[in-house]
C-alpha cells in the first residue's frame, strides 16, 4: 500500500506544480 | 485513528507544505506578467526550491513518520522527488533561453551578474547532487563522502537559490513575499536542525558499548551493545536502527541494521552485519568497549504491527536479520501459532544462523524450507530459488490468511513478491524490506 501512496503523491505532485505553473502564466495578477 | 488516515493525513500535509508558497505566489499581489513561457519557466524555478527544501524530511527518520510509511518507501520517495525537483530546476533556464536566446548572455560568467551565477551555481549543484546520487555506485564513490557531499551540495544549492531569487527580486519585491521566502528557509532549517544537532546531541547523552563481538556463518558478524547509564530502549521484533560506532554521533557516519535479538529481552541489543561495504567489512576489528550511538528503532516490518493466524518468512542472506529477531521474540513468548521460514542462500555452510534456527524450533510451531543455491551432492532440500512451485509445495492451504514478510537484496524480493502475487495471496498481506537503501 505504501509503494501505491508513494507513486501517486508524486503523480499527484507533478500534476498540481504543472496545473499551477499554466495558472501562474496564463492568468493576470490578482 | 486508523494507519491510513494518518498516511493520508501526513501526505495532504506534504502537498500543502510544497504547494502553499506556489499557490500564495499565485495569489499575493504581484508584477505586472511576462510572457507566458518566461513565467511557466520562473514558476517551475520555484516548484524545485520548494520541493528540494523538504526533501530531507524522508530521509530525516522522524519516529512519528517511520511508524507509518515503510523505510524504503520513503527512500524511494525521496529518490524521485529529488529527480523531480532537478527536472523543475533544469527546465526553469531551458525554457528560458528557448523563449529568448538573449537569456544567454547571463551565462557569460566573467561578465553576469551575481544573482545569475548564483542561480547557475545552485543548477548545477542540483544536477551534480542527483547525477552522484543515482549513479553513485557508477562514480566508485564510497558510501561515507559520498553523503558528506550529498549533504553539502543540498544545503549549497538551497543557498544559492535562495541568493538567486533574492538577486532577482521580481517575484520578491513586496515585504509580504520577501517574508514567506525568509520564513520557508526558516522552517526548512529548523527541521535540518533537528535533525542534525537535536537528534545527534540526544544520541550522544544516552550512548551504549561493545558488549561483544561474535562471528557468524557467511561472513556475517553479531555485535552485542549494551546501554550506559541508562535503561535502553525497547523495539518491535523486525525494526531496525541506525548504528554510530567509535565516533561521535555528529560524524554523520551511521549506518541502518535490523535488531536480530528478542523483543522480549532486557539484555544486550544485537545487530548481525554481513561483510559487504567498506563499513560492513570494518566491523569485526572493532573491540568491546567501543562507544555506540543508536537512533531508533524505526520500521513497520515487524508481526507486531500485522496480527495474522500465522507467519510466513521469506529471507535471502543476511536478509534473515528482522526474522531471526521475529522468531526469537516469538520463541520468548511461547507463540504457538504456525510459522514457515523459506530461507535462501548459496551453499548450506553459509546459512547464516543455521544452528540457532534448528535451536528454536522445538520452541515455535516453526517450518524450515533451506533453498540453497549451490548445495553439496549429498543435499536432498529445495534447490535453486524461493520460486512458486517451492512456495506451493511447502505452503498450508489456509496460505491466503497468513501474513508474509519479505527480507533481502532487490534481485530476490522482487521474483518472490510476483510468485505470492500467483498464488493469489492478497497484496496487503505481503509486507517487504529491501537491504538496499540509497
Amino acid at each position: 500500500m505504501s509503494w501505491l501512496y508513494a507513486r501517486l503523491l508524486i503523480a499527484l505532485t507533478v500534476l498540481l506544480v504543472l496545473i499551477l505553473a499554466v495558472l501562474f502564466a496564463a492568468l493576470p495578477p490578482i | 485513528m486508523s494507519k491510513s488516515l494518518k498516511a493520508i493525513s501526513w501526505i495532504a500535509l506534504y502537498l500543502a507544505l510544497v504547494l502553499a508558497p506556489l499557490i500564495l505566489l499565485l495569489v499575493m499581489p504581484r508584477p505586472p506578467q511576462r510572457e507566458f513561457w518566461r513565467e511557466v519557466a520562473v514558476f517551475l524555478g520555484f516548484a524545485g526550491l520548494s520541493l528540494m527544501g523538504l526533501q530531507f524530511i524522508p530521509t530525516a527518520r522522524l519516529g512519528f513518520l517511520s511508524d507509518i510509511f515503510p523505510m524504503d518507501t520513503m527512500y524511494y520517495f525521496h529518490h524521485w522527488t529529488s529527480v523531480l525537483s532537478t527536472l523543475f530546476v533544469a527546465a526553469h533556464p531551458l525554457i528560458l533561453i528557448a523563449n529568448n536566446p538573449h537569456v544567454l548572455i547571463l551565462f557569460d560568467l566573467a561578465n553576469a551578474p551575481w544573482r545569475a551565477r548564483a542561480g547557475i551555481a545552485a543548477a548545477l549543484a542540483v544536477i551534480a547532487l542527483t547525477v552522484l546520487s543515482v549513479w553513485r555506485k557508477d562514480f566508485r564513490l564510497k558510501y561515507e563522502p559520498w553523503r558528506f557531499l550529498h549533504n553539502l551540495l543540498a544545503v549549497g544549492a538551497i543557498g544559492l537559490a535562495l541568493w538567486h531569487i533574492f538577486g532577482v527580486r521580481y517575484y520578491l519585491a513586496t515585504p509580504a513575499q520577501r517574508v514567506l521566502w525568509i520564513a520557508l528557509p526558516a522552517v526548512w532549517g529548523g527541521l535540518l536542525g533537528y535533525v542534525k544537532l537535536y537528534k545527534p546531541w540526544n544520541m550522544l547523552r544516552h550512548p551504549y558499548r561493545i558488549k561483544e563481538i561474535r562471528e557468524e556463518r557467511g561472513g556475517c558478524w553479531t555485535l552485542a551493545i549494551e546501554p550506559v547509564g541508562h535503561p535502553g530502549l525497547t523495539f518491535e521484533a523486525g525494526q531496525s536502527a541506525w548504528l554510530t560506532i567509535g565516533k561521535s554521533p555528529f560524524a554523520i557516519r551511521e549506518h541502518p541494521f535490523s535488531f536480530t535479538s528478542s523483543a522480549e529481552r532486557s539484555g544486550p541489543l544485537e545487530f548481525t552485519i554481513k561483510e559487504l561495504g567498506d563499513f560492513t567489512a570494518r566491523v569485526k576489528e572493532f573491540e568491546p568497549g567501543v562507544p555506540v550511538y543508536v537512533d531508533g528503532p524505526y520500521g513497520e516490518f515487524s508481526i507486531d504491527e500485522y496480527e495474522a493466524p500465522g507467519y510466513v518468512f521469506l529471507a535471502g542472506g543476511i536478509g534473515s536479520a528482522p526474522v531471526m529477531s521475529m522468531l526469537r521474540t516469538l520463541a520468548d513468548r511461547g507463540d504457538g501459532r504456525p510459522l514457515y521460514l523459506f530461507y535462501g542462500n548459496f551453499n548450506w555452510e553459509q546459512v547464516t544462523f543455521r544452528e540457532e534456527i534448528e535451536a528454536l524450533q522445538p520452541r515455535l510451531n516453526l517450518q524450515v524450507i533451506h533453498v540453497l543455491e549451490k548445495p553439496g551432492p549429498d543435499w536432498e532440500g529445495e534447490t535453486g530459488y524461493i520460486t512458486v512451485d517451492v512456495l506451493d509445495r511447502h505452503l498450508p492451504d489456509d496460505r491466503k490468511a497468513l501474513v508474509y514478510f519479505i527480507c533481502g537484496p532487490i534481485p530476490m524480493i522482487r521474483p518472490v513478491r510476483r510468485s505470492l502475487r500467483q498464488l493469489e495471496i492478497p497484496r496487503g498481506q505481503i509486507r517487504e524490506e529491501r537491504y538496499e537503501m540509497a
